[in-house]
């Protein structure tokens, strides 16, 4: 259906702006990985295969490559397991404290899962806050080795980590469906569960899928969280130490390669599943009313399962938050004594608050670069038909398929002794511009989905009364597909904050050193080193935190817009 | 199946939606309620099938009270608006959701479907998706999606507002020929009075959350029970006036910047000297432009054209009664053609068809 409505042509600022982002691609993500690619395949005797021979004949990256493929199918699915009820019953259901809640249940996305995994090793340690919690109410009577292979851990934080993704797709899904068509399956006698099974899932399908391949792609190429809790036989980890041994490896490039097809694959085929249009609604679907009214008994075991989730997602950031003021803390449930002195030994020290600022500027500056990259991208692929749309679509989600710290190697060897980006020089255009490229497809999503939904009819009614083309955008389809949007834009903001994979590559002069990078620094040193990344990880949230609540001053009652999505 | 209600009520907030709405809807009545948008129809509609819980007051299918049983159970069929067709369905998928709920053998859902398809002729759509089929071929699916589960009560909440107008024609016919041929008990909510007064066995007039009047057409369209009645359904003129006193007749006299009025009605609930308004049709009005027949009428008011728009099937003049006072008057092509080029014309009606309310 939407295709009838696509317009053939482009208009000529249309194709300048193509034109730009095709550069902009090019410069950035092609030639870079193009590197990376051409290193993977040539040798003095010119093209060969024999590196991915390499791959497959080496048993520890053959064993990397499953254990990758296991780890983010496992938390792929214990994410959907936790957002489907999650999102379900925070928006098709009423109950005391749930706009509170729909806040909270975010709060864990925006958390930094590498300072978490900091934390999570203090609690889940051998002789941590939890086993030693058990061990004196007498559950168990030896420590449990939660983190003896990492796999556990490292999924667990995943999961708690990206939920709040997943939890957001589900629910935009949810906000899209017209509720007539659920009621129409009611009218004919359906109950809820068989209501679900058949129509409101169903009709989810896009946003279920869009939300599990985020997760999906973004559980396998993590580097930060693997990396603290050394679980060394994944992909991501292998590709950062052949990165880190300094040497040019052509095995590590074929291994790259092998992940960019076989991510670029699962694209294809999952485009192909839901661009039949049917899923677009015949009408513009609005969350009717507040919900349907639970009693006091659902609601207390609403609070509990929600509050339980919470507590699990935050503890990691808690015993973060502990660490930081713990004077002394070894063998007991909670540290022996307080102190405030790391905190007071991060302002005199002058890299932490130059990191703070810097890590605001970066993440600012991509994020307003990627909602422009992002609608215009967007609107083109959802309402124009050209040469090369699949390329730009493509284009557009190939850095979910490119690991940040393949894309900062390429940048590192492309731009080295250029003249205007060398990151040895000043990295902040490149951090940015990393920054933004990696983010640039959750945005895009985020704007396709709402475009998909919203009827071309209500643009072409803009049209018909006189309405330009950026008239159009501005006043009817941005403010139809703005909860996307917004909701888009924080998560980019926030995702800057906590990149890692590219700061720990790219940020290489200490004056330019975002937060992670300093903390990642900072873990490393000895002594008072762990306790020091604690609190600026603790500060690094604190400060996420304010801008997330200033953002949602400004925009007021919008605000209930980007948490309900 | 009759449905009764019992001083329904509900509120959205600080909104009243539905006002102590009673009344009764006889075993196959085609039963309408019209109004204007926001007057609670659809509310009132949503309260019947379920969706909505009301703040106060009963619902009856039969004699049994429905308050507690949920929209899934009441076994009532609703069309949408929007029609509401799910679009990751087949036409087929969709007409047969309601049996497979109901657990129907497969074989005779397939005949069902086949049989409520071609009741609505749209046999030969079943492997279409929704957004493939027209306006009116979505609605005559959502039709067939409700009436393949024979359900008590139809409940139609505007289905033909998104049709073009001639199909809206023909799909009222359809809908009647439907409803005759079922014979089940139709609830249909409409804003179009044309909709209604043609097609209902009774029409419930809503207004501001209040059943304004209920009656079958005809009751509704020539004695209106109130003023907002009377102004809602067709047209009527109004003329200001007093009223002076009551004939021998049983006839009233109102008092009009042009003349005196008669007016057939008896009006014990007027006081002498209170302002009033006559109401009058624009079709029981009549243009003369002689003087000599004018004493045998009831009613001559003196005025000036002072517009004229040909319609095709009649003409509608313009008349300037005195200063503020225009009214509407219908006339045949023929009459019309003949006093189209007249200046000062009489307009005549009979005291009879002169409707009085309180100013």
């Amino acid at each position: 259906m939407a295709a009838r409505y696509k317009d053939q042509r482009l208009s000529q600022s249309a194709s300048l702006g193509l034109f730009a982002l095709a550069m902009f691609f090019f410069a950035f993500m092609v030639y870079p990985v193009l590197k990376v690619v051409v290193g993977a395949v040539s040798s003095e005797k010119g093209l060969t295969l024999s590196f991915f021979q390499s791959v497959f004949r080496n048993p520890l990256l053959r064993e990397s490559i499953v254990n990758s493929f296991e780890l983010s199918l496992t938390t792929t699915l214990v994410t959907l397991a936790l957002s489907l009820p999650l999102s379900y019953a925070l928006t098709r259901l009423n109950f005391a404290g749930k706009r509170w809640l729909s806040a909270l249940v975010l709060v864990p996305m925006v958390m930094p899962p590498f300072v978490g995994a900091i934390g999570m090793k203090q609690v889940l340690a051998r002789f941590g806050s939890v086993n030693l919690l058990l061990m004196e109410l007498g559950v168990i009577d030896r420590p449990i080795g939660w983190l003896a292979s990492g796999f556990g851990g490292v999924v667990v934080l995943q999961a708690l980590h990206l939920y709040p993704i997943m939890y957001l797709n589900l629910c935009s899904a949810l906000a899209n469906i017209d509720p007539s068509l659920e009621d129409a399956a009611r009218n004919l006698g359906a109950g809820g569960a068989r209501r679900f099974r058949t129509v409101t899932l169903p009709l989810m399908m896009p946003g279920v899928f869009a939300g599990c391949s985020i997760v999906f792609i973004w559980a396998f190429t993590d580097l930060g969280t693997p990396l603290i809790f050394g679980y060394q036989n994944l992909v991501p980890i292998q590709i950062f130490n052949k990165i880190s041994e300094g040497r040019v490896d052509p095995t590590g490039y074929a291994l790259v390669v092998l992940v960019l097809v076989l991510t670029l694959l699962t694209f294809v085929l999952s485009k192909r599943l839901f661009s039949t249009g049917r899923y677009e609604m015949l009408t513009k679907g609005t969350v009717s009313g507040e919900g349907r009214r639970v009693g006091a008994l659902r609601t207390a075991v609403l609070h509990l399962c929600i509050g339980f989730l919470l507590l699990a997602a935050l503890l990691p950031h808690v015993s973060v938050v502990l660490r930081s003021v713990a004077g002394r803390w070894f063998m007991t449930v909670l540290p022996d004594e307080f102190t405030g002195e790391y905190f007071s030994r991060l302002m005199q020290h002058g890299l932490t608050a130059s990191s703070i600022r810097n890590s605001v500027f970066y993440s600012s500056a991509s994020a307003v670069i990627d909602v422009a990259l992002g609608v215009g991208i967007a609107y083109m692929l959802a309402r124009k038909k050209f040469a090369g749309r699949n390329l730009l679509d493509a284009m557009a989600m190939l850095p979910l398929a490119l690991p940040g710290l393949v894309l900062a190697f390429g940048y590192v060897i492309a731009f080295s002794r250029s003249r205007l980006l060398d990151p040895f020089v000043n990295p902040v255009p490149l951090l940015i511009i990393a920054y933004s490229i990696r983010r640039l497809p959750f945005i895009v999503r985020a704007a396709y989905a709402g475009l998909q939904q919203v009827s071309p009819t209500f643009e072409e009614a803009s049209y018909n009364l006189g309405a330009g083309w950026t008239y159009t955008l501005r006043r009817v389809t941005l403010p139809l597909i703005s909860s996307n949007l917004i909701a888009g834009a924080v998560m980019c903001f926030a995702f800057a904050m906590l990149e890692v994979s590219a700061s720990l590559v790219l940020a290489l002069r200490q004056q330019f050193f975002p937060v992670t990078k300093t903390i990642y620094f900072l873990f490393n040193r000895i002594g008072d080193g762990p306790s020091m990344a604690s609190a600026l990880g603790v500060l690094g949230m604190a400060l996420l935190v304010v801008c997330i609540l200033v953002s949602a001053g400004l925009m007021g009652k919008k605000m209930g817009a980007l948490f309900r999505m | 199946m009759q449905v009764r209600l019992e001083d329904l009520s509900k509120k959205f907030g600080d909104i009243v939606a539905v006002e102590g709405a009673s009344f009764e809807i006889g075993d196959g009545e085609l039963f309408f309620l019209l109004g204007p948008s926001g007057c609670g129809k659809t509310t009132l509609l949503r309260l019947v099938a379920g969706f909505i819980r009301q703040d106060r007051g009963n619902i009856y299918f039969g004699d049994t009270l429905m308050n507690d049983v949920p929209p899934n159970r009441r076994n009532t069929g609703m069309v949408f608006q929007n029609y509401a067709l799910w679009p990751h369905m087949t036409v087929r998928k969709n007409v047969e959701y309601g049996l497979r709920v109901r657990r129907i053998p497969s074989a005779e859902r397939k005949k069902k479907v086949n049989d409520a398809l071609s009741l609505v002729q749209m046999g030969g759509y079943g492997d279409r998706f929704p957004g493939e089929l027209s306006g009116g071929e979505q609605q005559r699916v959502a039709l067939a999606r409700v009436l393949v589960v024979q359900p008590d009560i139809l409940l139609l909440d505007e289905p033909l507002s998104n049709l073009d107008a001639k199909l809206r024609i023909e799909m009222r016919d359809e809908i009647k020929r439907i409803h005759e041929e079922i014979g089940i008990t139709f609830l249909y909510v409409t804003h179009d009075q044309k909709e209604a007064l043609s097609m209902a066995d009774r029409i419930a007039l809503m207004h501001e959350g209040r059943i304004e009047q209920i009656g079958t057409p005809r009751e509704i369209y020539s004695a209106p029970k109130s003023r907002f009645a009377a102004m809602f359904i067709g047209r009527m003129n109004p003329i200001p006036g007093t009223f002076r006193r009551t004939t021998a007749e049983g006839e009233s006299i109102i008092e009009t910047a042009l003349g005196e009025v008669r007016v057939r009605q008896a009006a014990q609930s007027f006081s002498i000297g209170q302002k009033v308004e006559c109401l009058v049709r624009p079709e029981a009005m009549r243009i003369v432009t002689d003087t000599w027949g004018l004493a045998s009428e009831e009613n001559a008011l003196k005025g000036t054209l002072a517009g004229y728009a040909y319609l095709g099937e009649m003409g509608e003049f313009l008349v300037q009664l005195a200063e503020g006072a225009r009214v509407r008057v219908y006339a045949t092509p023929s009459e019309a053609q003949r006093i189209e080029h007249k200046k000062d014309v009489y307009v005549v009606f009979r005291a009879e068809d002169v409707l009085l309310c309180p100013a």
